[in-house]
C-alpha cells in the first residue's frame, strides 16, 4: 500500500492518525482503530504538507511484498533520477527485508494478516527532473487476505477502506503468470477490487472515477507477451478487468512488471513447490509509480 | 449429566483453491452471520501468529469471545504443514465453534470444557480440504468435559501476579500476561476464578502473539516485550511481566483471596462448581459479598465461637436473595453444625461466654430460632448431663421472651426434660445443695406457675429437709 503526500504546503494542526483520523492517547505508537505507526503522523506534521494517498493492492501471493521492497530500494538508489529519503528508520524495514531474502535467493516471508505486523514505510520522494516537487510516499505491505476479507465484507478491517478512501491514486498488482497460464482467479480477484474501489470512491453512479489506476501486470517473466503488450495481454487475459477500468475508470493504465531474472524450483516437506529466485532482474518497477505522478497533477 | 450443545463451525487458514488463496474462512456452516464471519475473521491468528510451543512442543493457541450476533466462538488453533506458497513458515490452522449463549450454562460457563468435547469428536484435527459448507454439529459435552482437568496455573504465574490480574480482570480492565508456558492451562485456572455468568461476557487468547486488531480482555503469551510493550502504548491495557519487575501489593479484594486459596492448592475440582453458580448480581460490590461468604464459611472451623454466632446474627439480618441468599444458608448451616459440635462436648465453663449472644440470636425472628435453637438443646442437654443445676438456671433465663414459635416446636418439652433431669438428681443430691434448688424452683415458679416437674421437685426439696410438705 502506498501513500503520496502532494506538496500542498498545509501544515496537519491534527494529531489524528494520518490514514483513520482518529485521535489517539500522546504516546500511542500504533493508532487503537486502524493500526497504522502513529510514527507517521510525527513525520507528516515535520514535514508540514497534507497528504495524498496512492495504494498498493493486490491479491495474496502476487507479489506486493517484493514489488513495494524492490521500488523502495531502487528509489533509495537514484534510479531513473528519482531521489527517496527515508523519514524515520522504521521506513528502511521493507527493503531490508525485502533485498535481504532475495540477495539470499529465497522470497521475503509472507505478510501476517494483522494489521500491526505489517511493515511501513515513509519515504521523502522527489524526481531531479520534474522541478522542486516533492512528495512523501508512506506505505503499508499489506496482507491480501486482509484486502480480499475486506473486500468480500467491508469493514473487516477498517483500515483499507480509510487508506482508500484517502488515496489519491492506486497501483493494483495482478498475477500475470497465473492469468497467463488460464486461470480467471486473477482477473475475478481484479475485478472485485476495482468494484470495491469504486464503491468507496464513486460519488455520483454516472460519473467515472477520477483516481488514476495503474495495473501492474506482476511476475512478467512468467509470459515475456506481457511485457511487449500489457494492454493488449489485459484484453485478452484479463477482459472483466479491462471492462470495468473502460466502464467506470477515467484514467488507468496497464504495466508489466517482475523482479526476478530466473527461478529454480524445489519442494518442502509437504511436497509444496518452492520457488528460489536465482538472480534479480528488475523490470518495470518504477514505470506504474511514475505514471501515477504524472496523474497526479492533473 | 452430559449435554449436547448446537454448534455451527467454520475453519479459518490458508490453503489455495480455484477460488482463492491465503487466510480465510475456507469452509462454515450456512448459519454463521456474515458479522460472524467477520469477527472470526479479524480474530483468527494468521501467519506466525502462535507462541512457539514449550520445550519444543508444536505451538497451539485457544480463544474465546462474543460474537456480535450475541453467539459465543471457541477456537483452537495449531500448526498444519507448511505454508503452501512455499516462502517458509507453518500454517496456522484454526477451528471455531459458534453456539447460543444462552446455552453457556449448561457447559458450566467453561468454554475449556467445549474444546474438551472438541477435542475428543476430532473436531479440531485439521482439515485442509474441507467441502466448503459444513453441517451443524451437535457437541455432546460429558462430565469429563466439564471437569476442570486441564486447568494448572503456570509456575511462574506467582501468587502476588495472579491475584493481580484477576482483580484487574474483574474491574473490566484489560490485560496481556507474558508467560513463558502453559498458555491454555493457565487461562483455564484464570477463567474458573472469574464468575461463571461474566464468563460469557468476556474474551481471551490463550498462546496467541498480541495484535491490535486481536484484543481480548486477557492474552496470554509468551512474545517479544519490547515488541508488544510499544504495541500496548497509549492503549488502555496493562502489560504484566511476572519475569520482570516488582510484584504487585496483595489484594485486598474477598473475592480474590477466596479464589487463591483454591489456587494456592491446585484445587480447581471445588473452585469450579463455587464460581460457577448462576449469580444474578456481578457487580464488584456483590462480588466482594460473596468472596466474604464463601471466606468465611471456609473458615468456620477456626472461627471463635463468639464470632460465629456474631457472623450468623449479621446474615440473619442481611437482605440477601437468589445465590447469595443460599451462600448464606450454607453458611449458617455450617456454622449451626460447627457449634453445636462444640457444644455438646464442652462444659458450662466454655459455653457461659456465648450463652447471651447464642440467646438473642434465637429471639431475633424465624431464622434466627432455626439456627440457634438447635444449639442451645444441644447445649442445654450437655450441660445437663454434667450439672443439672446449671442447666436449669442457664434454661430459666431463655424462658423470658420466649419465641411463640419455639414453644410450638417443642421447646417446652426440652424445658420438662432439664426439669426433669433436676429432679432425678435431687434424689442423690448432697442436702446442703437443696436451699439453693429451693431458690431456683421458686423462680421457676414465675415463669411456669403450674408446672408439675416443679411440684414434685419442691417435695423432694422439703422431704431432703426432713420437712413433710402435705403439712
Amino acid at each position: 500500500m502506498t501513500t503520496l503526500t502532494a506538496p500542498m504546503n498545509l501544515a496537519p494542526a491534527s494529531t489524528g492518525c494520518l490514514i483513520c483520523d482518529t485521535v489517539n492517547e500522546p504516546g500511542t505508537v500504533v493508532c487503537t482503530t486502524c493500526g497504522a505507526p502513529m510514527a507517521l503522523v510525527q513525520d507528516s506534521v515535520a514535514q508540514e504538507r497534507t497528504p495524498c494517498i496512492i495504494t498498493v493492492i493486490g491479491d495474496s501471493n502476487v507479489g506486493k511484498t517484493v514489488y513495494l521492497g524492490m521500488l523502495l530500494d531502487m528509489l533509495s538508489k537514484r534510479a531513473d533520477d528519482f531521489d527517496a529519503v527515508p523519514k524515520g528508520a522504521y521506513s528502511v524495514n521493507l527493503q531490508h527485508t525485502v533485498i535481504s531474502y532475495l540477495g539470499a535467493r529465497q522470497f521475503p516471508p509472507k505478510t501476517a494478516m494483522e494489521v500491526d505486523e505489517w511493515q511501513w514505510a515513509y519515504y521523502q520522494v522527489s524526481h531531479q527532473n520534474h522541478g522542486a516537487n516533492v512528495y512523501d510516499l508512506v506505505m503499508p505491505d499489506m496482507a491480501g487476505e486482509a484486502l480480499a476479507a475486506e473486500v468480500a465484507s467491508p469493514n473487516t478491517f477498517a483500515v483499507i477502506r480509510s487508506l482508500l478512501q484517502k488515496s489519491a491514486g492506486a497501483v493494483m498488482l495482478v498475477d500475470a503468470a497465473l492469468a497467463a497460464a488460464g486461470s480467471p482467479q486473477p482477473d475475478f480477484f481484479a475485478l472485485k477490487l476495482m468494484t470495491y474501489l469504486d464503491g468507496v470512491r464513486a460519488s455520483k453512479r454516472n460519473q467515472k472515477i477520477k483516481t488514476p489506476v495503474a495495473v501492474v501486470l506482476s511476475k512478467a517473466d512468467y509470459c515475456p507477451e506481457c511485457c511487449d503488450s500489457p494492454r493488449n495481454f489485459a484484453k485478452t487475459n484479463l477482459n472483466r478487468l479491462w471492462n470495468m477500468c473502460e466502464n467506470r475508470f477515467e484514467r488507468f493504465d496497464f504495466f508489466a512488471a517482475s523482479v526476478v531474472g530466473a527461478l529454480g524450483y524445489g519442494s518442502d516437506d509437504a511436497q509444496n513447490v518452492v520457488p528460489y529466485p536465482l538472480h534479480i532482474a528488475p523490470r518495470g518497477i518504477l514505470e506504474p509509480f511514475e505514471w501515477v505522478l504524472s496523474q497526479l497533477g492533473h | 449429566m452430559p449435554t449436547t450443545l448446537a454448534c455451527e463451525q467454520a475453519v479459518f487458514t490458508s490453503i489455495r483453491t480455484p477460488t482463492g488463496e491465503g487466510y480465510r474462512i475456507i469452509a462454515a456452516s450456512r448459519g454463521l452471520k456474515p458479522e460472524e464471519k467477520q469477527t472470526i475473521t479479524r480474530y483468527s491468528p494468521s501467519h506466525d501468529a502462535l507462541c512457539g510451543g514449550p520445550q519444543g512442543e508444536a505451538p497451539y493457541g485457544a480463544a474465546f469471545y462474543p460474537l456480535p450476533s450475541g453467539r459465543l466462538c471457541v477456537a483452537y488453533s495449531c500448526l498444519a504443514g507448511a505454508e503452501h506458497t512455499g516462502r517458509g513458515g507453518e500454517r496456522v490452522y484454526t477451528y471455531n465453534l459458534v453456539f447460543p449463549a444462552e446455552d453457556f450454562p449448561s457447559c458450566g460457563y467453561n468454554p475449556f470444557a467445549v474444546l474438551r468435547a472438541m477435542s475428543r469428536a476430532g473436531l479440531a484435527e485439521p482439515q485442509l480440504h474441507p467441502p466448503a459448507t459444513l453441517p451443524e454439529v451437535s457437541l455432546e459435552i460429558t462430565e469429563a468435559d466439564l471437569s476442570p482437568a486441564g486447568a494448572e496455573l503456570c509456575r511462574a504465574f506467582a501468587a502476588p501476579w495472579r491475584d493481580h490480574c484477576l482483580e484487574s480482570l474483574l474491574n473490566a480492565r484489560t490485560l496481556v500476561v507474558n508467560l513463558p508456558d502453559r498458555w491454555i492451562e493457565t487461562m483455564e485456572a484464570m477463567l474458573i476464578g472469574v464468575p461463571g455468568p461474566m464468563r460469557s461476557r468476556f474474551s481471551f487468547g490463550a498462546g496467541l502473539k498480541f495484535s491490535v486488531g486481536r484484543c481480548h480482555n486477557l492474552a496470554l503469551l509468551a512474545d517479544d516485550p519490547a515488541a508488544t510493550r510499544k504495541k500496548l502504548l497509549g492503549r488502555p491495557i496493562a502489560y504484566v511481566d511476572p519475569g520482570d519487575g516488582r510484584a504487585p501489593n496483595p489484594s485486598a479484594s474477598q473475592w480474590v483471596s477466596f479464589v487463591e486459596r483454591h489456587w494456592s492448592r491446585a484445587d480447581f475440582t471445588n473452585l469450579l462448581p463455587r464460581t460457577s453458580l448462576a449469580f444474578s448480581d456481578t457487580t464488584p460490590q456483590a462480588l466482594e459479598r460473596i468472596g466474604r461468604l464463601y471466606n468465611e464459611t471456609d473458615a468456620v472451623s477456626e472461627t471463635e465461637t463468639g464470632e460465629l454466632i456474631d457472623l450468623a446474627a449479621s446474615h440473619l439480618v442481611e437482605p440477601e436473595d437468589g445465590v447469595e441468599a443460599d451462600l448464606a444458608a450454607r453458611l449458617l448451616l455450617k456454622a449451626q453444625t460447627a457449634i453445636t459440635e462444640r457444644f455438646r462436648r464442652a462444659t458450662w465453663g466454655v459455653l457461659q461466654g456465648d450463652w447471651e449472644a447464642l440467646g438473642a440470636a434465637w429471639r431475633r425472628g424465624e431464622e434466627g430460632r432455626l439456627f440457634a435453637q438447635p444449639i442451645i438443646e444441644t447445649g442445654l442437654r450437655a450441660v445437663a448431663a454434667r450439672d443439672p443445676m446449671v442447666a436449669a438456671e442457664a434454661a430459666l433465663g431463655l424462658t423470658r421472651n420466649m419465641p411463640l414459635a419455639a414453644a410450638r416446636a417443642g421447646f417446652d418439652d426440652l424445658l420438662d426434660e432439664i426439669l426433669n433431669t433436676l429432679a432425678a438428681w435431687i434424689e442423690r443430691a448432697p442436702d446442703d445443695r437443696m436451699a439453693d434448688v429451693g431458690r431456683l424452683v421458686k423462680r421457676w415458679r414465675a415463669a411456669r406457675p403450674a408446672c408439675g416437674i416443679l411440684d414434685r421437685i419442691e417435695h423432694q426439696c422439703l422431704a431432703g429437709a426432713g420437712i413433710d410438705s402435705r403439712g
